[in-house]
């Protein structure tokens, strides 16, 4: 075998790369580190080209400083300004000629640093692996030769989309800008709606081929010092190759990652980063995807929407407890149904069973069975819709539902009340903000259906407990997931479940654990100072 | 690694002592209204307050000397270390029967009369299983659950007793003629709600989980309470609506009750959602009654966690519940006061006025010294 | 480990699903009872059980044709029969006849004939509250005539017989005080408590006959539209044995007394002669309390009732004449008077003790019940019972004086 290879890679000679065949993919990020460039120039260039393959992007731009030193500056085309590269190399070439004659510099790293780089942003790097990070982000590097110093410009050029409305998360009343593909726009959403200076990123790279760049964003001070080190040891722990969605850092970092439930809210909204910031969480961006992470996440917390609170008191209260409701129906009403039709009729009004019985004449399936068709069917039509072009699509769903379930109660495959029944949960179902929570209330569904089908009512009492045992479980960085239902935190109800007015939430949520509770002055009251009516009224 | 110790606060407590109680109400109604006291069975039950109120006590001082240790600890502690191990040994007997007991009265009910073709150790085995991975998840998640659990729990019983008022068509006829046959009667009825009892005794076990073991008889004593009120004004509400007479005949009267309600020409046998209440108080108690338990039982063996015993626990409960009592009248007949009379005080001599007097003893003992 | 556990609870979860676990069963495969009727038959001595079974079919085609029944189609329900030599039995045989597995979860009415009544309630009584699936709120009814006829008697304006009955029993029980509606738990209760006898409901079935008119049982002719069935009157039993009629004027002091509302009587006008007036009461409060002197027990009655005037046909200006209102009053409690003796008066002649009154005793006299008890049936008749009615009259209606030209 070893004497085959050997002549394999005798007759591949072209492309034979020793180095590149010599290290895996995980010891290479070692081995660039390890790297140092040297100083000339002409060395480093070359090992640049090795390591990169010569690839087409690459661009290598060979210069002489003040016309005596040799440089060139190392690029990725597409990922550049081109004009703030062009100013560069302007100021290096042409005004360098200048300087020397005027203040008789001496070209060393230091001073082109301080003295010929009109960018605003300059690190500098000595190996290989800090190089290559910046250039595959769009940074030009410089490299003198006699120097073992690159010099890192920043010259990223923006080609994110442009901010939009947010996809999924959509609001009736409220700020319509959504995240994008770009860290630092994404930033720079939150950095406009809060100001103050404690709000810190953190930077982190992880992934070993994607070097994807990760942000831990916080309020220092306010968010629990405990829970910041853990959710940075939790990042430093990822050991993988590719990041290329926040989805898999929430599988990496969750608490239970077998659990259907999520314990890390994702959104792609920067107004609820900034609420949940304000309140002591800790949110993390990562480059190439629209949707931040936010921990710790409590099941309450996702069955809220933005909305909840633009709009006013009673009308939030209300929505908030209706989408409750949903959630606990889009779980429930089909096991429920199955269970009170097939094995406890006598709950039932009298004239609805019977009609009810009636239309099942003729049915061939058993009530379970029909449920779980009807339930796979909307699930598949969901699926199909997401799938769609735009146009199709919504076509499709809207003339799938009501054709296909009308044919199949034709058919005499299907009962109506089954499909009312399903329509209410489908409806129901679209109640969930969070889509990761929508997709845990399918699976649940499904088991309550089941349970349903086997012992009836006892059935779903079985899985509901059950459900309740696990949830109560599940903790979401040391905050346990039901926070405040259970333990009951009746401070935090205020906010949770009903929503009071602005004005009457006067502290913080109490699971997390920060310095300031109180997040205004408790006596503060809405009305009008006293003095001010009077001055109205004469 | 140790893992830190697991905490339930007050209030958490207070619910999960409430609950247990309160299925006395559920399962044990029929022995206050049977035993020929008949329509003063609400006198049953305020007489049983008191004995209960003492046992409490009893049990609160002797736990709030040893606020960091549960029972086996301190049995041996006081007792000796090889007494304290039988003593000790006996309590973890006594609440796994109680379990095993819990659980085959629900699953009695159902099989009876709801699922009567579904073999009665399936139904059983779905709420020893519940109990078991509870009781596996920990105490702090019972608590959350008992948190979660607790106003459904609390809302439908209320509920159904006020909407049983309607059906007070004679008024409180019913309850007449009060203590006719004097207090004989009722005080033999308010035997086994004082038994029943026993299942206070986790508290010897649970207080080493408390956030302010200081506060262990208050919290006792009001949720004791609270729950004694339940009971008399079920006994109350199931004497006036069925009867003196039907109430002692019937095997769960407050079921029977609760099916008599017609609210209108839609809602109607609406029982089973008492039953879903039952049958979150029977979780609740099954769980709390395991944990105690495997926990016990743990420390008897030197284990370090509790964790792997809860399988074979679940096993030896599933078999217990299923064939210690063959059928219904067996269950009756140990819950009678003549049987479960000797039982309970038997129970409560060794585990509770034992341990309590030498607690006592040592203190003044000590005190002396002093 | 994971894999394979996820495997077999997915495995055990579908072929229960499959399979079908034990007590599942799909709506269409139950047939629902909807009215149960019981018979006895002295001399072969076979008890049979009558049931109405909804008819889901005939559902399907009321609802196809609008909700209006043609008398071709089929009715939406079915009736069915069975014999037995216990209650129990007679239920076993039922399953002969069916395709569906009966389910008695949806009883509404549960009826007794008069046979059965005369032989003796008991058997029926313990079948009735032993069966799992029949709720005592079902409504009982006594049956004068023929209980087939009842059972498959159409109701015009409802759908099912059952439903029928149900809602004729609570329209009654609002307008008239003829009938005593009460539910099928409350017999049991009244029959267990020492004193107390059970008083159910009467229904007459009504048979059309071929002139067009109609006829109870017993042969009044009318021609005026047929109802069915008529609700009037009671049966009075002993134990559980049927001792005889109470008819509809005499029900009318068992629920005064009973402290139920609204029954309408007319008494003579004061001072006119030919003039009515119609009362209705409003509301009244019973107050029955035993009275003990040495050996002899008595129980006096006391009655406050509010009354309304609904009906004048003299022409006095009732409004503003005190002693016409205040002779009004002694009229009208002479009138609830006469009401409530009429019905001890027929209890005592049947030796049935349908009011309560030993019950009372009982409860408030447990010591000298006990020690009278056995003598019960004989003191009974002869008991003394004084009753005291106070009339108010509060509200005239809308109008003064009648119309007058």
């Amino acid at each position: 075998m070893g004497f085959l290879q050997k002549i394999l890679r005798g007759f591949a000679k072209g492309r034979r790369d020793p180095w590149h065949e010599k290290y895996d993919i995980e010891k290479r990020q070692e081995k660039l580190q390890q790297m140092k460039l040297s100083k000339k120039l002409q060395a480093n260039i070359d090992l640049i080209e090795k390591i990169t393959g010569s690839s087409s992007d690459l661009i290598i731009r060979k210069f002489r400083i003040g016309a005596t030193v040799d440089a060139a500056i190392v690029c990725l085309d597409g990922m550049i300004k081109e004009a703030v590269i062009d100013e560069m190399l302007h100021s290096l070439i042409v005004e360098s000629i200048r300087d020397r004659w005027l203040r008789k510099l001496d070209i060393s790293a230091a001073n082109v640093l301080n003295d010929l780089l009109p960018v605003h942003d300059v690190v500098e790097a000595d190996n290989l692996a800090d190089l290559f990070d910046h250039i595959s982000i769009g940074d030009t590097c410089v490299l003198i030769d006699g120097q073992s110093t690159a010099l890192l410009c920043d010259s990223k050029g923006k080609t994110s989309r442009a901010i939009s409305e947010p996809a999924t998360e959509q609001t009736l009343r409220g700020p319509r800008d959504s995240f994008v593909e770009d860290l630092r726009t994404n930033t720079s959403l939150i950095r406009h709606r809060i100001r103050v200076p404690h709000l810190w990123f953190e930077e982190i790279q992880i992934g070993r081929l994607t070097r994807t760049k990760v942000e831990m964003v916080y309020i220092k001070g306010l968010a629990n010092e405990g829970l910041i080190k853990e959710v940075r040891d939790r990042l430093n722990r990822i050991d993988t190759g590719s990041i290329l969605e926040s989805g898999f850092i929430e599988e990496f970092i969750e608490d239970q990652p077998l659990s259907i439930f999520p314990t890390v809210m994702e959104t792609e909204r920067p107004d609820k980063v900034c609420a949940c910031l304000v309140e002591g969480r800790v949110a993390i961006l990562t480059q190439g995807t629209p949707y931040a992470l936010l921990v710790p996440t409590e099941l309450v917390m996702m069955l809220q929407s933005p909305d909840d609170y633009y709009e006013k008191f009673p009308l939030a209260a209300f929505t908030r407890i209706m989408r409750i409701g949903a959630f606990l129906t889009a779980m429930m009403v089909p096991g429920l149904y199955v269970a009170v039709v097939t094995f406890h009729p006598e709950l039932m009004p009298t004239n609805l069973l019977i009609r009810i019985a009636a239309a099942r004449e003729g049915v061939p399936f058993p009530v379970l069975v029909e449920v779980l068709i009807l339930d796979g069917l909307f699930e598949l039509l969901r699926e199909a819709g997401v799938r769609l072009p735009m146009a199709i699509g919504q076509a499709l769903s809207i003339v799938g539902a009501l054709i296909i379930g009308d044919a199949a109660i034709r058919a005499g495959i299907v009962a109506p009340s089954v499909v009312i029944v399903i329509a209410l949960t489908a409806i129901a179902s679209f109640v969930t903000p969070i889509f990761s929570l929508g997709i845990a209330v399918r699976l649940v569904r499904f088991i309550f259906t089941i349970a349903g089908a086997v012992l009836g009512i006892f059935g779903i009492q079985f899985v509901l407990l059950l459900l309740a045992v696990h949830l109560c479980s599940l903790r979401s960085f040391g905050v346990p997931y039901l926070t405040p239902v259970a333990p009951f935190v009746l401070r935090d109800m205020k906010d949770n479940i009903l929503r009071l007015w602005h004005w009457k939430l006067p502290t913080r949520p109490k699971f997390l654990g920060q310095r300031d509770v109180q997040r205004e002055d408790p006596s503060y009251s809405v009305r009008p100072d006293p003095s001010q009516r009077s001055r109205e009224g004469g | 690694m140790k893992q830190p110790e697991e905490k339930i606060n007050n209030r958490q407590l207070f619910i999960i002592l409430f609950m247990i109680r309160s299925t006395v109400l559920m399962s044990f109604l029929p022995v206050l209204t049977s035993a020929d006291a008949l329509q003063d069975a609400w006198v049953a039950a305020v007489i049983s307050f008191f004995p209960v109120a003492l046992l409490l006590y009893l049990i609160c001082r002797t736990v709030q000397g040893y606020p960091d240790m549960t029972a086996v600890d301190y049995m041996q502690n006081l007792l000796g270390r090889w007494v304290g191990k039988v003593v000790s040994a006996f309590l973890i007997f006594v609440f796994l029967h109680m379990a095993a007991a819990e659980g085959r009265i629900y699953a009695a009910v159902i099989t009876i009369d709801f699922l009567t073709e579904t073999p009665l150790v399936f139904v059983l085995g779905t709420v020893l299983v519940l109990g078991a991975v509870a009781a596996h998840a920990g105490i702090e998640v019972i608590g959350r659950c008992a948190d979660l659990v607790m106003p459904v729990f609390f809302i439908i019983l209320l509920g159904s007793l006020l909407i049983s008022t309607p059906l007070f068509a004679d008024g409180l006829s019913n309850l007449e003629p009060v203590l006719a046959r004097g207090f004989g009667p009722p005080l033999r009825a308010s035997v086994v709600p004082t038994g029943a009892a026993a299942r206070f005794l986790v508290l010897t076990m649970l207080t080493r989980t408390l956030n302010q073991p200081r506060k262990v008889l208050r919290i006792s004593m009001a949720s004791f309470t609270l729950s004694t009120i339940m009971l008399i004004i079920a006994s109350l509400v199931v004497v006036v609506v069925l009867g003196p007479h039907k109430g002692a005949r019937t095997v769960f009267p407050l079921f029977t009750m609760i099916r008599t309600i017609q609210l209108s020409e839609f809602l109607e046998r609406v029982e089973i959602f008492a039953i879903f209440a039952w049958a979150f108080g029977t979780f609740i108690g099954v769980s709390v009654l395991l944990y105690c338990a495997t926990k016990g039982l743990s420390q008897l063996l030197g284990l370090r966690t509790y964790r792997p015993l809860i399988g074979p626990v679940f096993l030896f409960v599933l078999t217990n519940a299923n064939h210690t009592w063959r059928d219904l009248f067996q269950l009756r007949t140990f819950y009678h006061p003549d049987l479960y009379g000797p039982w309970v005080l038997l129970v409560f001599l060794l585990t509770v006025g034992l341990p309590y007097a030498v607690h006592v003893l040592r203190g003044s003992r000590s005190d002396h010294v002093r | 480990m994971c894999g394979r556990l996820v495997a077999a609870f997915l495995i055990i979860a579908l072929l229960m699903a499959g399979v079908g676990c034990w007590d599942r069963r799909d709506p269409e495969m139950r047939g629902y009872v909807l009215a149960t009727a019981f018979d006895y038959d002295p001399d072969r001595e076979l008890y049979q059980i009558t049931v109405q079974i909804a008819h889901v079919m005939g559902q399907i085609e009321e609802a196809h044709a609008g909700g209006n029944p043609d008398p071709g189609e089929p009715r939406p329900f079915w009736v069915l029969s069975a014999y037995g030599e216990t209650p129990f039995h007679a239920r076993e045989h039922l399953v002969e006849g069916t395709s569906r597995e009966l389910f008695w979860g949806h009883n509404i009415v549960t009826v007794f004939s008069e046979e059965l009544a005369r032989s003796g309630l008991r058997p029926v009584l313990d079948f009735l509250e032993r069966e799992r699936q029949l709720r005592l709120i079902s409504r009982p009814l006594v049956v004068q005539g023929d209980v087939r006829k009842l059972m498959e008697a159409e109701f015009p304006l409802e759908d099912t017989g059952a439903r029928g009955l149900q809602r004729q029993i609570t329209a009654v029980q609002f307008d008239a005080n003829i009938f005593p509606a009460m539910f099928l738990s409350e017999v049991y209760n009244q029959l267990e408590q020492p004193g107390f006898e059970i008083l159910i409901g009467r229904a007459e079935v009504l048979v059309a006959d071929e002139e067009g008119g109609s006829h109870g049982e017993d042969g009044n002719d009318d021609d005026m539209v047929v109802p069915p069935v008529r609700l009037g009157g009671a049966a009075a039993f002993v134990d559980d044995v049927f001792r005889g009629w109470f008819e509809p004027d005499e029900i009318r002091g068992w629920h005064l007394v009973g402290g139920e509302h609204q029954s309408s009587y007319l008494v003579p006008s004061p001072g006119e002669e030919g003039a009515t007036v119609g009362l209705e009461t409003i509301s009244e409060k019973a107050r029955m309390y035993p009275v003990v002197e040495g050996d002899e027990v008595g129980i006096n009655i006391e009655l406050k009732a509010r009354t309304r005037i609904q009906e004048y046909t003299g022409d006095h200006e009732i409004l503003r004449d005190d002693q016409f209102i205040d002779s009004l009053r002694r009229r009208s409690a002479e009138a609830l008077r006469a009401d409530i003796e009429k019905t001890i008066s027929r209890s005592q002649e049947l030796g049935s003790d349908v009011l309560g009154l030993g019950n009372l005793i009982y409860r408030k006299k447990p010591h000298e019940w006990w020690e009278i008890e056995d003598d019960w049936d004989e003191i009974f008749p002869e008991l003394e019972v004084n009753i005291d009615v106070q009339v108010v009259i509060k509200r005239a209606g809308l109008i003064g004086p009648p119309v007058q030209r």
